[in-house]
Order: C-alpha cells, then sequence, then structure tokens
C-alpha cells in the first residue's frame, strides 16, 4: 500500500530514468539537453515530496535554488548549442568528440 | 655562520636573474660561492672532529604538528661533503667561465640553486628536511641537463629524474615511518637524527627501514644494477653538469649510506654488510672491467666512477675504523678527482667542440694541459702521495680485516674473497686510466688539427684548489682523519671474533 | 728537519725546479740542478753514514703521523740502518754518476729538462723506499718508482710502442703491488703494526701458523716478483728497454729492480719464519736466473741481452736470499749495480755513436772505433762473467757457495746457479764478440759518423769501470779472510741486520775451494764456447733456421703471448663482449627502456578509454555512482 510521499518518489524515479536513458542513448544534443532538464525536474520533484512530507521548507527553498541554477543552465547551453550548430551544422553527438584521446 | 652559507645561495639566485647577460651575474654568482666556501673552510677549520657532536647548529620552526625544525649542524658525517660542495661550486662556475651558458642567468640561478639544496641536504639534522632537500636536488640538475646538455639531453634528463625519483619513494615511506615510530615511541613526532637514533627497532623494522634507504642510496651513488641512468646522463650532460652530479650528487648516495643506513639501522647494517660489500665489489669489478674499453672518454669516466663508488659502500660496511675512514676519505678524494677529470674533458670541449671526443696527443699540443690531466689521472688509479691511494688503500685495508675477521669467527669466507677481488680493482683501474691517458695524453700520431690553447692562467687557477686537495689529503690523511675520528668510532663495529694477537680489537 | 730527510728531499727539489721551471731554464742550468741535487743528496747520505758508523745505531726521523684511527698508525718516517745505508750510498752515488752522463747522453733532446725532472723524481721516489720506517712508506716510494719508470719508458712518447711498453711495466708491476698490498694487510692483521722493526721481531718471536706465514711470505714475492722483473711477472722489463739507456742502467738495472731484494732483506726477520715461502723465493730465484740466462742466449738487441742478464742476475740474489744468505743477495745488489751500470752506459755510448742502432747484427768491429767504450765493457762483462779479481766474482762465488751450503740449500739450486754462470758468460761473450769483433757490419751512413763518448759520458764510465774492479774486496769470501787474516767490511756492516750465513757443517773448506775453482773454470768455458761459436773469423752470425727450443726460448718461453691472448684478449672480451653487449645493453633495455615502453602502453590503453562521446562518460558516471551506492549499501 503506497502513500502519496512513496508515489511522488517513484514518479520522480520514473522522470529522472527517463531523463537518464534520454543522456544516454539520444544523439541529438539538443534533446540531450531536454533530458537533462527532465532529470532536472525529476530531482525537484523528489524535493518537493519531501518537502510535503516532513512539513519543513528547506525542500521547497531548494526547488528555487534549482530553477535558478537550471535557467542558467539553459541559457548557457542554449547559446552554446547555437554556436555549435552554426559551427558544424548538425548537432549530432558523433560530430562532438574533439576530446577524444 | 652556518646560517649563512645556508640562505646566501638561495638569495643570491632570486638576485642573480635580475642582473642580466653581462659579467655582473657571472660575479657575483662567484662572489657568492667564494663567501660560502670561505665560511665553510672557517667552519671546517674550527670543527672539532674528536667530540662526535653536531656542532654550529642553527634551528627554525617547520613543521611542528610533526616535530620537524629546519635544523642545520655541522657533524663528522657531513663535514667532508660541506667541504666538497663549497669548493666544487666555484671550481666549475670558473672552468665554465667563458662559454656560453655561463652567460645566461638561467645557468648562474640553478647552479646556485643546486649549490643551496645540496649544502642543505648534507647538513640537515632533521630526517624530513633531509628529504625534501635531497627531492629538491632534482629540480635544478634536470634543469641543468635539459636546458644546457649536450645530445639526447631530454632522454638523459628524464630518466635520470624518474630513475632517481623511483629510488626515493621506498626512501619517503622509510622516513614517514621512522617518524610515526617515534610518535609511537616517545609520545610525539619527530624527526630530528638524534630522536630517530634513540629508537628501539626490531629486526623487522630495521630490516625494511635499511633496505629502503640502500635501494634509494644504490639508485643515486649509484652501485650495479642500478647505474642504467648514470651512462646516459653523465653523457648527456654538459661537462659542468657531469662534473657536479659525479662530484658531488652522487655522493648523495655514499652519504645516504653512512648518515641513514648505518645509524639508523645498526643492526641490520651489521647484518647485511657481508652481502652489501660483496655488492660493492661486484660494482666496483664491474666499472672497471667496462671502463676497459671505452673510446668515449666521457663514458670512460663515467664508468670508472662507478667503480670508485664502490669503494665508498665497500668501506662503509666493512663497518672497521680504517674501511669507514677509507669510505669518508674517499668521498672527499673521488669528489674532487672525478669533478677534475670532467671539468678538463669540459674545456677540451670548450676548445673543439663534440670532436673533443677525438682528440689526443694533448703531450705534444697543450702540455699544461697534458701535466694537469696525468696529474688526475695519477690520482684516480691510486698512487701514493695522491688522495686516491690514502682512501683506496684504508677502504681495502678495512675490508680484508673485515673478511679476516668473518672467516676467523666462522662466518665463511665470502667477504675475504671479496676483498681479494676488489683489490683486483687496483690493477684494473691503473689499467684503464693509463690506457686513457695513452690516447688522450700521449697519442702523437696523425694529429689532424692544431688546439686552439694550452689551459690559461685562469683555467689552472681554477683547477688548483682540486689538485692542492689531491696532494693535501694524499700526503697528510691523518689531518683529515681527525675530522672524522669520533663519527668513525661511533659507526665501527667490534670485529666479532678475535684474532690472534689482535690489538685492534677493542 | 734531520740530514737524514734531506736525502729523499733534495731530489725532490730538484724535480720540483726543473719540472715546473725547467722549459724556460737554459740548458746549462737545467743539468747542474738536475745533477746537483742528487750529488747534495749524495752528500747527504755521506754525512749521515759517518754518523752511523760513528754511534752504531740506526738513526730515525719521524715528521709527522700520515693516517691514524684506533688500532692502526702509520707515522711518515724515514729510518737509516745498515741496509738503508748500502742502498742509499749506491742509489745516490750510482744515481748521480747516471745523471752526469745523461748531461752527454741527452743533449739537444726536445724534453731535456723534462727528462733530468723524471730522473730527479725517481731518486726521490727510491729513496723514500729505501728510507721508509714502514711498510707504507715503503709502498709509497715502490709505487713512485713505478710512476717513474713508466714515465721514463715512455718518455719518447711520440713513439706508441714506447708508451705501450710503459703501461705495460706499470700495470704489470700493480699486479705485484696488488700482492705487497695484502701482505701488509696481513702483516698488520696479526702483528698490530706495519713497522719493519716491529714486523720482524714480532713473526721472529711468536709467528701464527705456518698457511699464515707462507701466505704472508709468497704475498711479498709476488710484490717482489713485479718490482724485480721475476718470473712470472718479468715479463715488463725487456720492453721497458724502450726508455733512454741512462733510465736503463739506472732504473731497470742497478737501482728500482733491485727494490725486490731489499724488500726480502728488508723483511728478513719475517722470511726466515716462513720456511715455505723462502723455498719458494728460492726457487722463483734461481728459475729466474736460468731462464733470464737463456733468453739472453737468443736475443740480438744489445739492451735487451743486458736486461735478460739483469733478470737472471737479480734472479740470483732473489735466490740468496730464499736459501737465508740475505748479505751475500745484498752484496751482489751491490756490486752489480756498479758492473750493470757501467756495462748499460757503456752499451749507450755504443748506441750513441751508431745513432740508436741496437741490433747487434748492425754492429761489429767496433773495437778499433770506439777503443774506450769497449776497454769499459770488456771490464763489466768480466765482472758480471764473475772471473776474479773482479766485483762480480766475490759476490757471485758468495751466492753459489750459499745455495749449496746453506741449511735451505741444496745441489739442485746451486747447479741451476751454475748453469746460469755458464750461460752469462756465453751470452756476454756472444754480445762482446758480435758487437766489438769481426768485421764491420755497420751502415756506412752511420759508419762515418762513430766517434767515441763525450767527456761527460766517459768519465762516468771510467769510475764504474773502476767500481766494477775494485768493488768486490770490501766482501771477501771467508775463506780468503781466514788465508789472509783479512776482514770484510760489508759483511760487518750488516751482520746486525741480516746475521752471519753460516754454511752447513757437512760443508767445509774443501768443498768451498773446489766451487770456486769450478765457478771460474765453467765461467772460462762459457767464454771459450762463445769464442767458437761467434768469436771466430768467418763464425755465423745469423745461424741456421731457428729449432722449436730456440723458438721458445727466444720468445721468453711464450709468456707474453700468454698474457696477449689469453690474459689481456679475455680482460677485453669481458669489456666488451660479455658486460658491455650481453648485460650492460640489456639492462639498460630492462630498467630504462622496458618501463617507458610499459608507460607508453599504458598510456594508450586510457586514451582509448577517453573516447570523446559524452555518453560513455555519462555510462563511467554511473558506474562509478553504482559502485559507491553498492559500497554504502553493503556496508551500511
Amino acid at each position: 500500500m503506497m502513500g502519496r510521499y512513496e508515489l511522488l518518489l517513484a514518479l520522480a524515479a520514473a522522470l529522472f530514468a527517463m531523463g537518464l536513458f534520454g543522456v544516454m542513448v539520444r544523439r541529438n544534443l539538443l534533446v540531450v539537453v531536454m533530458s537533462v532538464e527532465l532529470m532536472l525536474n525529476a530531482v525537484v520533484l523528489s524535493f518537493v515530496a519531501a518537502a510535503d512530507r516532513t512539513q519543513t521548507l528547506d525542500g521547497a527553498a531548494m526547488t528555487f535554488f534549482i530553477y535558478v541554477a537550471a535557467t542558467c543552465e539553459i541559457a548557457v547551453a542554449m547559446a552554446l548549442l547555437v554556436l555549435l550548430a552554426r559551427r558544424r551544422g548538425t548537432l549530432d553527438l558523433a560530430a562532438e568528440q574533439e576530446l577524444k584521446g | 655562520m652556518l646560517g649563512t652559507t645556508l640562505w646566501l645561495p638561495w638569495v643570491a639566485a632570486l638576485v642573480v636573474p635580475f642582473l642580466g647577460r653581462g659579467t655582473l651575474g657571472r660575479g657575483v654568482t662567484l662572489a657568492t660561492m667564494l663567501a660560502i666556501l670561505w665560511l665553510v673552510a672557517k667552519l671546517f677549520l674550527a670543527f672539532d672532529g674528536t667530540s662526535g657532536l653536531a656542532q654550529f647548529g642553527v634551528h627554525l620552526p617547520f613543521i611542528a604538528a610533526l616535530g620537524s625544525t629546519l635544523a642545520f649542524a655541522l657533524d663528522g658525517y657531513n663535514v667532508f661533503l660541506a667541504l666538497l660542495t663549497a669548493v666544487l661550486f666555484p671550481v666549475v662556475l670558473a672552468c665554465t667561465w667563458r662559454t656560453d651558458e655561463a652567460a645566461r642567468p638561467l645557468y648562474l640561478a640553478l647552479l646556485l640553486l643546486l649549490e643551496a639544496a645540496l649544502l642543505g641536504t648534507f647538513l640537515a639534522q632533521d630526517l624530513l628536511v633531509f628529504f625534501v632537500l635531497w627531492e629538491a636536488v632534482l629540480i635544478p640538475m634536470v634543469l641543468l641537463i635539459l636546458v644546457f646538455g649536450g645530445a639526447q639531453r631530454r632522454q638523459a634528463a628524464i630518466s635520470f629524474f624518474l630513475y632517481t625519483m623511483a629510488g626515493s619513494i621506498v626512501l619517503l615511506a622509510a622516513v614517514i615511518y621512522l617518524g610515526a615510530q617515534a610518535s609511537a615511541q616517545f609520545g610525539h613526532w619527530s624527526f630530528a637524527y638524534s630522536s630517530l637514533e634513540a629508537l628501539q627497532l626490531d629486526g623487522g623494522q630495521q630490516t625494511f627501514v635499511f633496505l629502503a634507504v640502500v635501494l634509494a642510496c644504490a639508485v643515486k651513488s649509484p652501485l650495479f644494477p642500478f647505474h642504467a641512468w648514470l651512462p646516459l646522463a653523465y653523457r648527456g650532460a654538459s661537462p659542468s653538469g657531469t662534473a657536479l652530479m659525479a662530484g658531488v650528487l652522487s655522493k648523495m648516495g655514499a652519504y645516504g649510506f653512512l648518515r641513514l643506513a648505518l645509524p639508523l639501522a645498526p643492526d641490520a647494517a651489521a647484518y647485511f654488510a657481508p652481502l652489501l660489500i660483496g655488492w660493492a665489489v661486484v660494482s666496483i669489478v664491474y666499472g672497471a672491467v667496462l671502463a676497459l674499453r671505452q673510446r668515449h672518454y666521457k663514458l670512460l669516466v663515467a664508468y670508472a666512477s662507478l667503480s670508485h663508488m664502490g669503494y665508498i659502500v665497500l668501506g662503509a660496511f666493512s663497518l672497521q675504523p680504517t674501511g669507514l675512514h677509507g669510505a669518508m676519505v674517499q668521498i672527499l678524494s673521488h669528489g674532487v678527482v672525478v669533478a677534475g677529470l670532467f671539468l678538463l674533458l669540459g674545456l677540451l670541449e670548450q676548445r673543439r667542440g663534440a670532436a673533443y671526443l677525438q682528440l689526443h696527443g694533448l703531450a705534444t699540443r697543450a702540455p699544461r694541459f697534458a701535466v694537469v690531466t696525468m696529474l688526475f689521472v695519477l690520482a684516480s688509479l691510486a698512487l701514493p702521495l695522491t688522495s686516491g691511494f690514502a682512501a683506496e688503500f684504508l677502504v681495502l685495508l678495512g675490508a680484508f680485516n673485515a673478511g679476516l675477521a668473518h672467516w676467523h669467527a666462522g662466518a665463511g669466507a665470502g667477504t675475504l674473497v671479496a676483498a681479494l677481488v676488489a683489490a683486483t680493482g687496483v690493477v684494473l683501474g691503473a689499467t684503464y686510466m693509463l690506457r686513457f691517458a695513452r690516447t688522450l695524453v700521449f697519442d702523437d700520431s696523425n694529429l689532424p688539427e692544431r688546439l686552439d690553447r694550452d689551459l690559461t692562467m685562469r683555467e689552472l687557477a681554477a683547477l688548483a684548489p682540486l689538485l692542492l686537495l689531491v696532494f693535501w689529503i694524499g700526503v697528510r690523511p691523518a689531518a683529515w682523519m681527525n675530522a672524522t675520528e669520533a663519527t668513525v668510532g661511533q659507526l665501527a663495529r667490534p670485529v666479532i671474533a678475535t684474532m690472534v694477537g689482535a690489538q685492534h680489537d677493542e | 728537519m734531520s740530514t737524514l730527510t734531506l736525502i729523499p728531499l733534495l731530489p725532490l727539489l730538484g724535480f720540483l725546479v726543473n719540472g715546473l721551471l725547467g722549459r724556460q731554464l737554459p740548458t746549462t742550468v737545467v743539468s747542474i740542478v738536475g745533477c746537483a741535487f742528487p750529488a747534495l743528496s749524495f752528500v747527504a747520505t755521506c754525512v749521515v753514514f759517518r754518523q752511523f758508523l760513528g754511534t752504531g745505531s740506526p738513526l730515525e726521523d719521524t715528521l709527522f703521523t700520515w693516517a691514524a684511527t684506533r688500532g692502526f698508525v702509520v707515522d711518515a718516517a724515514f729510518y737509516f740502518d745498515a741496509i738503508t745505508a748500502v742502498m742509499c750510498l749506491v742509489i745516490t752515488g750510482i744515481g748521480t754518476l747516471i745523471h752526469v752522463y745523461s748531461i752527454g747522453y741527452m743533449h739537444g733532446d726536445a724534453g731535456y729538462a723534462r727528462y733530468f725532472a723524471y730522473l730527479n723524481l725517481f731518486l726521490f721516489f727510491m729513496l723514500v723506499l729505501v728510507l721508509g720506517k714502514n711498510l707504507v712508506m715503503l709502498f709509497i716510494g715502490w709505487e713512485g718508482v713505478g710512476l717513474a719508470s713508466y714515465l721514463l719508458i715512455g718518455f719518447w712518447f711520440q713513439d706508441p710502442a714506447k708508451t705501450a711498453a710503459g703501461l705495460k711495466a706499470f700495470v704489470v708491476n700493480r699486479v705485484g703491488d696488488t700482492g705487497f698490498l695484502l701482505a701488509a694487510f696481513l702483516i698488520w692483521a696479526y702483528a698490530g703494526t706495519l713497522d719493519f722493526q716491529q714486523v720482524n721481531s714480532y713473526f721472529g718471536m711468536t709467528p701464527p701458523t705456518a698457511g699464515v706465514m707462507t701466505a704472508i711470505g709468497v704475498l711479498l714475492l709476488v710484490g717482489a716478483c713485479g718490482k724485480s722483473a721475476q718470473i712470472p711477472l718479468h715479463v715488463w722489463l725487456p720492453d721497458a728497454m724502450a726508455g733512454p739507456t741512462p733510465v736503463s742502467a739506472l732504473i731497470h738495472a742497478a737501482t728500482m729492480v733491485t727494490a725486490g731484494v731489499y724488500l726480502l732483506s728488508r723483511m728478513s726477520g719475517l722470511f726466515l719464519a716462513a720456511e715455505h715461502a723462502m723455498t719458494v723465493v728460492a726457487w722463483v730465484g734461481a728459475l729466474t736466473a736460468l731462464a733470464g740466462a737463456t733468453m739472453g742466449v737468443t736475443q740480438y738487441n744489445l739492451k735487451k741481452v743486458l736486461a735478460y742478464s739483469t733478470m737472471s742476475q737479480i734472479g740470483l740474489m732473489v735466490m740468496a736470499c730464499g736459501v737465508g744468505a740475505f748479505s751475500a743477495g745484498m752484496f751482489h745488489l751491490y756490486t752489480h749495480a756498479f758492473f750493470k751500470a757501467c756495462l748499460f752506459l757503456a752499451a749507450g755510448a755504443v748506441l750513441h755513436a751508431l745513432a740508436g742502432e741496437e741490433d747487434m747484427r748492425n754492429m761489429g768491429g767496433l773495437a778499433r772505433r770506439l777503443p774506450f767504450t769497449f776497454g769499459v765493457f770488456l771490464l763489466g762483462t768480466l765482472a758480471l762473467c764473475g772471473l776474479p779479481p773482479f766485483a762480480g766474482f766475490f759476490s757471485k762465488d758468495e751466492i753459489l757457495w750459499a745455495a749449496y751450503a746453506s741449511e735451505r740449500g741444496s745441489v739442485a739450486l746451486w747447479l741451476i746457479g751454475m748453469t746460469a754462470s755458464f750461460l752469462t758468460a756465453f751470452y756476454m761473450f756472444r754480445a762482446v764478440f758480435m758487437t766489438f769483433f769481426g768485421a764491420s757490419r755497420v751502415d756506412p751512413h752511420v759508419s762515418a759518423h762513430i766517434h767515441d763518448a763525450p767527456p761527460t759520458m766517459a768519465s762516468v764510465l771510467a769510475v764504474l769501470a773502476l767500481g766494477s774492479i775494485v768493488a768486490g774486496f770490501v766482501g771477501l769470501p771467508a775463506l780468503w779472510r781466514e788465508a789472509f787474516g783479512l776482514s770484510a767490511p760489508f759483511y760487518d756492516l750488516l751482520a746486525p741486520v741480516l746475521g752471519h750465513f753460516e754454511p752447513r757443517a757437512d760443508a767445509g773448506h774443501t768443498a768451498e775451494v773446489a766451487l770456486m775453482v769450478l765457478a771460474v773454470l765453467v765461467g772460462l768455458a762459457g767464454i771459450a764456447v762463445a769464442w767458437l761459436r761467434y768469436g771466430r773469423a768467418g763464425a755465423d752470425l745469423r745461424g741456421g733456421k731457428p729449432g722449436l727450443l730456440h723458438e721458445t726460448v727466444s720468445r721468453g718461453y711464450y709468456f707474453d703471448a700468454f698474457y696477449d691472448k689469453v690474459v689481456v684478449r679475455t680482460m677485453d672480451w669481458l669489456s666488451d663482449t660479455v658486460l658491455a653487449r650481453r648485460i650492460e645493453a640489456p639492462l639498460t633495455r630492462t630498467s630504462l627502456e622496458r618501463p617507458a615502453d610499459a608507460g607508453a602502453r599504458m598510456n594508450l590503453w586510457f586514451t582509448r578509454l577517453q573516447s570523446g562521446d559524452l555518453q560513455t562518460y555519462v555510462i563511467y558516471a554511473l558506474i562509478g555512482l553504482a559502485i559507491v551506492l553498492g559500497f554504502g549499501v553493503a556496508h551500511g
């Protein structure tokens, strides 16, 4: 018998797993970034669930930090993506292996 | 006074790079080195060798939590090494005075740093400080090879650096272990030699410390088969660098044997002594036989040096007063003689470039050169009245006596046989050094080119202190032995068995 | 500083002056400096000798402590007793004469100052050798004279053969020196001192086991063999003739090579307690005497004949020491110095006249052209052959008598000595006949310039020839002393140190007379055979096709070939092939190149992990996370 908290955590875990799966297998850089966002949201959801359960504000406060960080991140990431797409003409990850040893 | 000798080269090394490429930088460097020599010489004369105590000590805080202090002092172990270092550096600089490298502030700064680190290594009375400086010596030396070396200098520098570093890793483990033991036994960490010598270590612990020190020193000295870096490094470095490496840096290994292996793990040292004697003899004969057929002058002297370093280890592990004295004198003697030989080769290289390796017939073309070369050759083959004889005589006497003692004690004839084999090094030494002299000095056939100039007065003056030491030690070794008498007394082990009519058993 | 210390120090001063300033000084000054210091040294020796005779007790002078640590103290000290007196007088006296001779001989040589500097250096070390109070001091001189010998043999270093000869002399000597060092170590280990007086008395009173005594004695003998060119370390002496002839006379005939005999006599106290070692000494001496004499027979080089003769004569001295007649050995050393120096210098005058020609086959008939040189050479030869009343007769006869009559002697030793005497007379007169008699075979170009020795050389030759005649009268045999009521000052002088030689009880006067007559007859027979073979008109000097025996002997019994082909080659092979190629190269590979290669391989391996693909890295991160979490769960 699962309560609300467990359901929410299960949802967060499912979202995180989907995001992780996306990061791991999708070749399009844009989709990878989207998957990262999905993972972030999963984390946010778990924070909220925890805040709800403990009846404190710590989890909720964390949510705002994460959104701020995520916003900044998406702004930089999008800029980088645009630049990369312009330079290489593609967003395929296979083209981005300059750090290969 | 001791403190001044320690900080002066560091300060000078910081100042010299700002003095430009003129003679000013060289002048300041030489003045610094001479000032250090003067100070060390004064300390040396004031040093009381009969007390067996560390003298003129200076202490500064270093790492209080580990009980490590910047403690430096002159004692019977390092008194010759400090003098050797102080003498060789100005000589090396004076011999390279007019070369392109001496015009570069980097070269001068590196020399000063090297001298500073070496003096610190030898004078340190704290094992941690010793280790830090022991490793620090590598930095200026590797840069000297890398920047100012000859052909294959990159390979030489890297193999020298990595090889000796690898040897030192175990030493670091031993250093930490000893500090921890001090913490366990005295309740606080300490790296001072005096307290480490007071540690109570059982057989296994001593064995670990001993083997770690021996490995590091066997690489540094070097001893066969840990000498693989030596031909490469001695050939790759510039002659002045080789002179310093063979003259002083190799002595760090010898110093390690005497300063660390013997006093810190005395029982293990006594236990392993026959093994070390055998090892040293293998090294002596190996280097000597290899030198027999070398046509490359620098390699010949390099292998000769390998052979001569073996005598130090042989004397040290004879654990006899005579052998230990011989090892001490050999440290000084070999440092002076081998540096002299390499510097002479360097002076030839300054005149003829790489073609100096084909040079011969000095006696006809450059009589002064020939005479000075012959003097160093004779010292190297241990002719009486030169320092080499005093050293080798005492070493062989000590080794022979140790062998006889072992034999009488029923411990087998191995050590005695080793001492006898070591004596053949005397014959081999004469052979390869005279073959060297025959080609370089006397071979007068088909001289293709003229030598630009004989030894100049400056060069002669630069080498004179080395010759002075060679003959001073050779004619009156007793005057030198006094400086280390008490220390040797502490290191010497009583002969195991009583011998027939043995007056020297006490 | 006492006069005693001045004896060695004066030649050292001469060396320093000529060695440092010689090239700037005019030749006359170089000659004066070069000869004056040895002469002064001779004067100092005479002064000290008078002092010694006056008090009758040995003189000592301790300069400073050479080395000292617990249980080991060696002083730099000089000691002057009867043996030293004999040696010093010979060294400084004959040394000075040879210096004077050299003025004429070396005239005009480019290395004139260098030559005198080396010669003075030699005297310094030689005097340290004989004056040293302990084994270390002796060894300092011992190796020092080796150095001087090396430098003088290779004096004309432009010739690679000469520098090779010098190198060979030094290295072979070093082999002997190693034996000497080991003997010194053993002596110290047992006696706890290296001082001669204490060593002799220690081993005389309380000798350790026979094995130890034999070891010490044989090791000392090895040292003596190196310096005194005894079998098997004699191979350097013939080659040493590459040096200037006065050097051969001084170093390789009169003084340095006899140092081995000095050493044996100096350690007589020890040797008398080492029975087995004495036997070895006697036989090594006897075999060397015989082998040297046989090799002398086959030589055509005038100087080499003399060199082998020196080797043979020193063999006789060593044999004398071996049978316990140390004073007879010393006496022969003393007379030999005169006549062998005389012979060498006369040979030098011949060489000088013939522009350096040394091969006797290119000489002949020189008696008329060089009458004075011929005269002194003949006197020296007669002395060497041991014919009365020349110096060699008395000393050689004493040795032969000792070889027969001593407790340690035997008929075999005596026979070998007699055979050597016969051969000596034969090859010496062979040399005389080939050089001075018969038709001239000299190159006509050279022949035109033949001239007898200049005054500096001639006067020295005259003095030495006189010495060859009269030097023996200070040591008359016991038989003559009793018959004529005379004394033998030489033996009386040495008696306190070396004792009087006492023959066996059964060796009476009759035997001594018989042996003496026999010795003279054998000498005459040798001369006669030489005349038949080489002296008669029309004698064939070239000889027929050499047989196997002749070949063996003339090649020095293949000792040289053995050392060259076996010992030296083996060492070089070890160095080149075994150590350099089989050990050193693989060692460099395993300790430098292999680790470097391993590093490079690891590098390759890790590079592959670094794919550059973002998603691979995510997987790595997940694996890491899984490990950490797994670890936490397992230990949580």
